[in-house]
């Protein structure tokens, strides 16, 4: 399955947890009333404790795999499976980071980090509760402006109350989906080290959206190359650098990112031009 | 003095602690002016206008078109206050103490009653059809119809049903007012954001919480913004209702105001519009603060 020599991507790696068998998914246009397949006979396993980062061109069904993972989407043919047992809906156990940030702007930060604890039954008390809150909105560097509203935050600190929000629960899976695309660099970079640091200490497994090949390279165990729509596993690359890599400062100087980074542009660039000729 | 003085002597930096204090008397008069400076412009503006007014309408000369300003103060006066009732110099003048008062609970009664009606039918019904496809589907024919009609073409029907009574004003105030809310209550349901709801979903919301708590707060504002469309079209609504019903007495401001046109009292026609002109601005500027307190993260990304 891989191209690249294999480091200590294999040693993190668990048991299976989430499993993507012939899978075909799609989803509704509801204003063309038609039904439009985003990814096709999917094959992918990701391991308890692992990095798993999905890249491709934009609209070729990153977004949809996550959201079968979590539950929000049910596959039309094949079989997604989280812990061997069928996805069928949303879980505490299964967690997300959202694109643009979908933090609730009539709540404060300390409400949207509150938001998982209501709706799911977390057998906290309340002041576990607000402890977990705090010392989450501590880890983001929030601390402050707990009762702060979103609006009155740049997008890079949104984004950490979305972080929060996420893991305050401490989910076993952490899906996020481009996270960090709205964000500029220097913000985009922070974050990504942060992120790093959380999942590290938490021991999280992460299945992580993006069209940047740096950012790919920078955070992934493992990357799976997908094709344009409707998407498929078009290869799956093991990163071999080792952990931390962000915490250390300049990962694209490592001797294999080079390497890395060109094998990677190479499937890319293929299915972005290959997305372009069949929209032409 | 000697008291400022006292705790910088505490201190080794005595001249640093007193620059402060001298630069906050002499920002203090910025300060005032930046506080006051909008309400002086009114005010003076206001002025110069009235002035204006006073100096036009007696070079026009013609009191029945155009009172003087003074003429319609007076009017203004006598129409709430009351105390200038044998100063009319016509046997049947409308101009009677507190007419304006009395007209303008009149118009107030059937307005308020009219807008609560729309608001409480219009809530529920934006959210109906905003939540509901078959709803929607079945609903909004009517609703798009009705909001694009003209509304006062609907008059010679609903008085051969309603009469000219009071029925038929609110039944127009509610015509007119209704549909904003509809639209606005319904707009707000269908354009919540996706990605809130999946969250809310990932975060194990059901149904009712999601609507509770996602759909609801987000539709808010949209609400806020129809009722304050409401209002104003509502208001369109009673005085129009005002002047085609005709009361003999006492039909409300709208009816006051046609009145005292057509038997040329100017002055009273002038005094009761402008009544009319502060009730709106009132209303809209009251909603206005409404919308920043109850939805402040609208206010900001508008501006």
């Amino acid at each position: 399955m891989s191209t690249q020599p294999t480091v200590n991507g294999d040693e993190r790696r668990g048991a299976p947890l989430v499993v993507a068998e012939n899978m075909t998914v799609g989803y509704e246009l509801e204003r063309e009333r038609k039904l439009l397949t985003a990814l096709t006979d999917i094959n992918l396993t990701i391991h308890e404790g692992e990095f798993m980062v999905l890249v491709g061109p934009s609209g070729c069904g990153k977004t949809t795999f996550i959201n079968a993972v979590a539950g929000l989407l049910r596959p039309w043919e094949g079989t997604i499976t989280y812990e061997g047992k069928p996805i069928k809906g949303t879980s505490k156990d299964r967690s997300m980071v959202f694109q643009d940030y979908a933090v609730m702007p009539w709540r404060t930060v300390e409400q949207n980090v509150r938001m998982p604890f209501e709706f799911r039954d977390s057998g906290l008390s309340d002041s576990q509760i607000s402890a977990a809150i705090q010392s989450m909105i501590e880890n983001v560097g929030l601390e402050g402006f707990e009762q702060s509203y979103p609006h009155e935050l740049s997008g890079g600190m949104r984004q950490r109350v979305g972080i929060a929000r996420a893991m305050v629960t401490q989910p076993k899976l952490l899906l996020a989906d481009e996270p960090f695309g709205a964000l500029d660099a220097m913000t985009r970079e922070v974050l990504q080290g942060q992120l790093e640091t959380l999942v590290m200490d938490a021991g999280q497994t992460v299945i992580f959206i993006t069209h940047s090949i740096d950012e790919a390279i920078s955070l992934g165990d493992r990357i799976a190359v997908i094709s344009h729509r409707p998407g498929t596993v078009r290869e799956i690359v093991d990163v071999g650098i080792a952990r931390p890599r962000l915490a250390e400062g300049e990962i694209t100087r490592h001797p294999e990112y080079g390497a890395l980074r060109e094998h990677l542009w190479g499937l890319v660039k293929d299915e972005a031009l290959g997305a372009k000729g069949a929209v032409a | 003095m000697t008291d400022q003085m006292s705790p910088n002597k505490t201190t080794d930096g005595s001249t640093i602690a007193s620059q402060p204090r001298l630069r906050d008397a002499q920002w203090n008069w910025e300060r005032i002016w930046r506080r006051v400076r909008y309400p002086v412009i009114t005010v003076i503006n206001l002025t110069i206008f009235a002035l204006l007014w006073e100096w036009g309408a007696s070079v026009y000369d013609n009191a029945n078109f155009i009172p003087t300003f003074s003429d319609m103060a007076s009017a203004f006066k006598i129409g709430w206050i009351g105390g200038g009732g044998d100063a009319t110099n016509e046997t049947f003048d409308l101009l009677q103490d507190r007419v304006i008062w009395t007209n303008f609970w009149v118009t107030i009664r059937v307005y308020a009653v009219g807008l609560i009606a729309s608001i409480i039918v219009g809530i529920p019904l934006g959210l109906w059809m905003g939540g509901s496809k078959w709803a929607d589907a079945i609903l909004s024919p009517y609703v798009w119809t009705f909001s694009s009609l003209p509304r006062i073409a609907l008059f010679p029907i609903l008085v051969l049903f309603l009469g000219l009574g009071d029925e038929i004003k609110y039944a127009l105030v509610i015509l007119t007012a209704i549909f904003p809310v509809i639209i606005n209550t319904w707009a707000g349901v269908k354009t919540t954001e996706q990605s809130l709801i999946n969250a809310a979903r990932v975060f194990g919301a059901n149904r009712r919480q999601i609507y509770q708590k996602v759909v609801l707060p987000y539709t808010l504002p949209f609400v806020v913004s129809g009722i304050q469309l409401a209002l104003s079209r509502g208001l369109v609504g009673v005085v129009i209702a005002e002047f085609l019903t005709g009361a003999s007495k006492d039909g409300g401001l709208g009816w006051l105001i046609f009145r005292a046109a057509r038997g040329f009292n100017g002055a009273l026609t002038y005094a009761a519009l402008m009544s009319l002109a502060i009730l709106a601005l009132v209303l809209v500027q009251g909603t206005r603060s409404m919308e920043a307190k109850i939805a402040p993260w609208r206010q900001v990304s508008k501006t």
